[in-house]
């Protein structure tokens, strides 16, 4: 449930069952100084996703920072939504997910696991959502199982490469990490298609 | 004409490579030149403006992406694939890879050219290296301080560029980077640059020695100004130096572009391995360069003659790159005592070159004091000031030729007649050893001769006997005798600091020989060969000398 309480100059700040997304004083400020701390995060990333809104005072100045980055903001919550829509800032995608299912029918959400992109976490909401906004921060990075599927399937090259792995016995439900890409590159055979390249060249990195 | 020239390892390398940029740039006005290179090295672009356009890989956000929990599992492959795609528009003639790692290859495999120089892939998924220069470097890391070429005279031949002129790195100063410097020179005094730290702490002097250093400069010579230069984080720890040494320093903590036009308009540069000495080589300032940690200077020392390398004499340089000092105190370090660097300073401050002699006697039992020189067939190489003739040294010497001879023939590069080669060479020798000592040379030049027509001999029996010890069963003697023959070959080899070099590339192989391996025990037959051709060329090349030095006499 979302309460909401108005502190200096106007400002609405969203309490979520009874957790204030934001600080009452300066929020302003703290928003600011948030967006300075994100900063180094941020530089080198096409698009950024937040997981949470609050009463819209961070994405504004992430907004005014970083405009030419891609925003898509994730929420639980309509109602901060429909709040926040009322800012009209333009690059800024909503969408409005209540569980993984929501994420994964989301167009936005589809569109957006092809670019490089990182996920930010709305510090109040994200605390106040906690349990729900991890697993979505899980999901959009692919760390589970599922959702090492779920990206996989984003790029059909790839799971050509992973099915074909696969069928020699090695997803087998254990959730997968990058290193495996390591041996799952080493067991194709034949000529090293451009996708394995790519793999084997991460390798190096990983050393 | 569109030329991709790769790029990723650090900083210094990058700069290291822009002699043959420069080169390609002189060659082929007209080309397209475009590097990839790793994206913290973006700053040196500036002093580099015949780059056409740069490809940036995002190495620290890729790599750290593998790791951190809340970045997207594919976003290093995601990005490399962006990255790709992009270089794939460009439409390449040629991918000139001047990074030799794996990772580089995996890369230039995967952009699209009509011809590769340096280390790729092929169609079928095996190393290519587009000149034998690059195939060389394979082995590389078998050479020890004064064997082998530097990187530059590598990257020069493997790219096809000529080992010729002044092949000086090529920075040019920018107007952001004269004006900044201005702040720091004090023209009414001499100038002199310190770089006081490396990204790799073994390989620094020390506060203390600098400190020394300093104080004794300011006794023996009076007013000089010492640019210290730093980056931001180690702006503090420079401040800790004592007050009486900082009253005649000034640190800078500038831009890359400051540093180049700093360095420029200095009369001395004291540097340890690091980025700033590659920029130097573009200046005429001259340059001390300290040896020390794990730093080669005969694969990356100071790309410019008549400058000085100084390594401490201990057995354990260079030491390995990874590796810790085993010391408590690094010994290296302390070996190079500031009052020789102080008098080698004033040496060549006051111009009195002929005078190093006597500071490097003075100071032999501790230190090596090397000077740089390019040889008359163009290649980069260092001299000791007090050095005698050895067979050692002759056979680094020979065996440079030998392989230099050897590889351009092997990549299809003209080559200098035997006459004209052994005439660069007996002037090589000359400026190394003096003239009086050439009646010496040729008991010295008999010696090599016997020892490799010793190793030759073996070789031949070898090579013919190959044919029949392949496909034959385990137990044959006739394969345990060609196996125990070959094994002998190789301990010989490594045994002998005369025949070594021609054992790197055998000693792997026949360390891991599998008789049913067709592909290793073709690499083995190839090996034999390659030592049969260069036993060849250093035969010829003794032969001749010792004709030229009876004429001489």
């Amino acid at each position: 449930m979302v309460d909401w309480k108005v502190v200096e100059n106007d400002i609405s700040i969203p309490i979520i069952d009874g957790v204030a997304t934001e600080s009452f004083r300066n929020p302003k400020r703290d928003a600011a100084r948030w967006v300075e701390r994100e900063r180094p995060r941020v530089e080198g990333f096409q698009a950024v996703v937040f997981l949470g809104v609050g009463s819209g005072l961070y994405l504004k100045e992430f907004n005014k920072n970083f405009p030419e980055t891609e925003v898509v903001v994730v929420s639980k919550e309509k109602i901060l939504l429909d709040n926040f829509e009322k800012l009209k800032l333009n690059g800024i995608h909503c969408v409005r997910a209540a569980n993984i299912e929501d994420l994964k029918s989301s167009m936005t959400i589809q569109r957006l696991v092809r670019k490089v992109f990182r996920v930010l976490k709305h510090p109040g909401e994200f605390r106040a959502t906690n349990s729900l906004y991890s697993e979505f921060e899980s999901f959009l990075c692919g760390r589970s199982f599922e959702s090492f599927g779920w990206h996989l399937n984003k790029r059909p090259a790839l799971q050509k490469i992973f099915r074909q792995v696969a069928l020699q016995g090695d997803l087998s439900g254990r959730p997968l990490s990058i290193v495996d890409l390591k041996r799952i590159a080493s067991r194709i055979s034949g000529p090293p298609s451009r996708e394995i390249k790519i793999l084997r060249a991460l390798e190096e990195l990983i050393k | 004409m569109k030329k991709l020239v790769v790029s990723l390892l650090r900083k210094g390398d990058f700069v290291m490579t822009s002699g043959v940029l420069s080169e390609i740039r002189r060659n082929s006005p007209d080309s397209q030149i475009d590097v990839l290179i790793n994206s913290d090295a973006k700053p040196l672009l500036e002093l580099m403006p015949y780059v056409d356009n740069a490809h940036l890989f995002e190495r620290d956000l890729i790599q750290s992406s593998l790791g951190e929990i809340d970045r997207n599992i594919f976003e290093g492959y995601d990005r490399i694939e962006e990255l790709l795609l992009s270089l794939n528009t460009e439409g390449y003639d040629e991918v000139i890879n001047l990074t030799h790692t794996r990772l580089s290859a995996w890369l230039c495999s995967n952009i699209a050219a009509k011809e590769y120089r340096g280390l790729h892939l092929n169609s079928q998924g095996f190393a290519g290296f587009g000149s034998s220069w690059f195939s060389y470097l394979n082995n590389y890391g078998h050479f020890s301080q004064s064997e082998g070429f530097h990187f530059s005279d590598i990257y020069f031949n493997g790219s096809g560029q000529k080992l010729q002129g002044d092949r000086r790195y090529r920075l040019i100063e920018t107007e952001h980077g004269q004006r900044n410097a201005l702040q720091y020179i004090d023209p009414s005094k001499k100038n002199i640059v310190i770089q006081c730290f490396t990204s790799d702490s073994k390989k620094n002097w020390g506060l203390e020695n600098i400190s020394s250093y300093v104080d004794y400069l300011v006794n023996l010579h009076g007013d000089i100004n010492f640019i210290l230069l730093a980056s931001p984080d180690e702006e503090s720890q420079l401040k800790k130096l004592n007050q009486k040494t900082l009253k005649h320093c000034q640190i800078a903590v500038c831009d890359l572009e400051t540093a180049l036009s700093v360095v420029q308009v200095s009369q001395l540069l004291i540097t340890p391995d690091t980025l700033i000495k590659h920029l130097a080589v573009s200046t005429d300032t001259p340059v001390i360069e300290l040896s020390l940690g794990s730093s080669q200077f005969a694969k990356t020392g100071i790309y410019k003659s008549d400058q000085f390398i100084v390594q401490s004499k201990i057995d354990c340089a260079p030491c390995g790159h990874r590796t810790d000092c085993s010391f408590e105190s690094n010994i290296c370090r302390n070996k190079i005592e500031p009052e020789c660097i102080a008098l080698l300073t004033l040496k060549i401050l006051e111009g009195h070159i002929s005078d190093i002699q006597v500071i490097v006697e003075e100071y032999k039992d501790v230190v090596d004091v090397h000077r740089t020189a390019f040889s008359p067939t163009g290649e980069w190489y260092t001299y000791n000031f007090i050095e005698q003739p050895s067979d050692i040294r002759f056979q680094e010497i020979l065996d440079r030729s030998t392989w230099r001879l050897y590889l351009n023939k092997a990549s299809g590069e003209e080559i200098l007649p035997v006459g004209t080669e052994v005439e660069c060479l007996i002037d090589t020798l000359h400026l190394i050893f003096g003239s009086k000592t050439s009646v010496y040379w040729t008991s010295i030049l008999s010696r090599i001769k016997k020892r490799i027509f010793e190793m030759s001999d073996r070789v031949q029996f070898l090579d013919k006997k190959f044919k029949n010890v392949i496909g034959i069963k385990d137990d044959d003697s006739d394969r345990l005798n060609f196996l125990k023959e070959l094994k002998d070959l190789k301990n010989t080899m490594c045994g002998s600091r005369i025949l070594k070099t021609y054992g790197f590339g055998l000693e792997d192989l026949i360390d891991e020989i599998d008789m049913n391996d067709f592909v290793g025990m073709r690499k083995i037959h190839e090996s034999l060969r390659q030592i049969k051709a260069r036993v060849e060329i250093e035969i010829k090349l003794i032969d001749t000398i010792r004709m030229n030095i009876t004429e001489v006499i």
